[in-house]
């Protein structure tokens, strides 16, 4: 990992992320898949596993669930679908220069990226079965690519949040 | 029409229901569930957006869902839970509501 990359703040709530273009490649299977499990087109007990990290319950109690569940319909699912299609798009943006994509984010594609790769990771957490923070010890599984990618990512969520935290600090002195 | 006989009805006993009325007023709870896949820096991220806390405070919160699992995020009418839940469920996070 080459010091340049990572993602900085940009004026106006954006931010510019630096990453190889091999993980930019990477990231490119993540919105059909996170898809799939989003608008319900995956089936199976999987799907519906990943689908309750990414739409957990409301409550413990099925009434309050099911009505919560009533009132906000399928918001939550379009919403991650407008994200996954403001990640995906800003995926054929950029520039490549020696073998690392540089591409500027405005808020909106920035705040895409951080929820995608927040859900990426969840799916990536099923999948990898990390059900304890000890989970975490053993480190990433050079065999197996999901593996390496959810380690990634939590490398890429981290540079994201900080990058965004900064700006929340900016927001937070000026009002 | 013919005129009936006059119908007696026995009047409605309207219990009042002292329980059901403490129960109602009580106040919704919004909680926050420790998960290990979730960053730590996220959870404060969010906490700070949504709610507006300082770093301290966010940070104070994040760690205890960390170190207990769970911790309560907001409170008020069962209204505003719900609308606490959603903005919560929109940025990933495992967050339920109950009355207190």
């Amino acid at each position: 990992m080459f010091r340049r990359h990572g993602a900085r703040r940009l004026p106006g709530g954006g931010l510019r992320l630096v990453i190889a273009v091999v993980e930019r490649d990477a990231l490119r299977q993540l919105p059909d898949q996170l898809r799939a499990i989003a608008d319900g087109e995956a089936a199976g007990p999987q799907a519906d596993a990943h689908r309750a990290r990414m739409f957990p319950a409301a409550s413990d109690d099925p009434e309050t669930d099911r009505t919560y569940r009533e009132l906000v319909g399928s918001s939550l699912a379009e919403d991650r679908v407008d994200q996954l299609a403001r990640f995906a798009s800003s995926l054929q943006a950029g520039r490549t220069t020696a073998g690392d994509w540089t591409v500027d984010l405005d808020a909106d594609e920035a705040h895409a990226w951080m929820v995608v790769t927040n859900d990426a990771r969840l799916v990536l957490g099923n999948l990898v079965g990390i059900r304890s923070e000890a989970d975490w010890e053993r480190g990433p599984d050079p065999a197996d690519h999901r593996s390496l990618l959810l380690w990634w990512l939590g490398w890429l969520e981290e540079q994201l949040v900080q990058a965004l935290m900064g700006g929340l600090e900016a927001d937070q002195r000026s009002t | 029409m013919t005129a009936a006989a006059p119908v007696i009805t026995p009047e409605r006993v309207t219990e009042y229901d002292v329980d059901a009325r403490a129960k109602r007023d009580r106040p919704w709870n919004v909680i926050v569930w420790n998960d290990p896949v979730t960053l730590m820096s996220y959870v404060v991220f969010v906490l700070r957006k949504l709610f507006g806390h300082d770093e301290a405070t966010a940070t104070k919160l994040m760690l205890r869902v960390h170190q207990e699992g769970r911790a309560v995020v907001s409170s008020g009418p069962r209204e505003k839970a719900e609308s606490d839940v959603h903005r919560l469920h929109a940025h990933g996070l495992q967050a339920t509501m109950a009355r207190d």
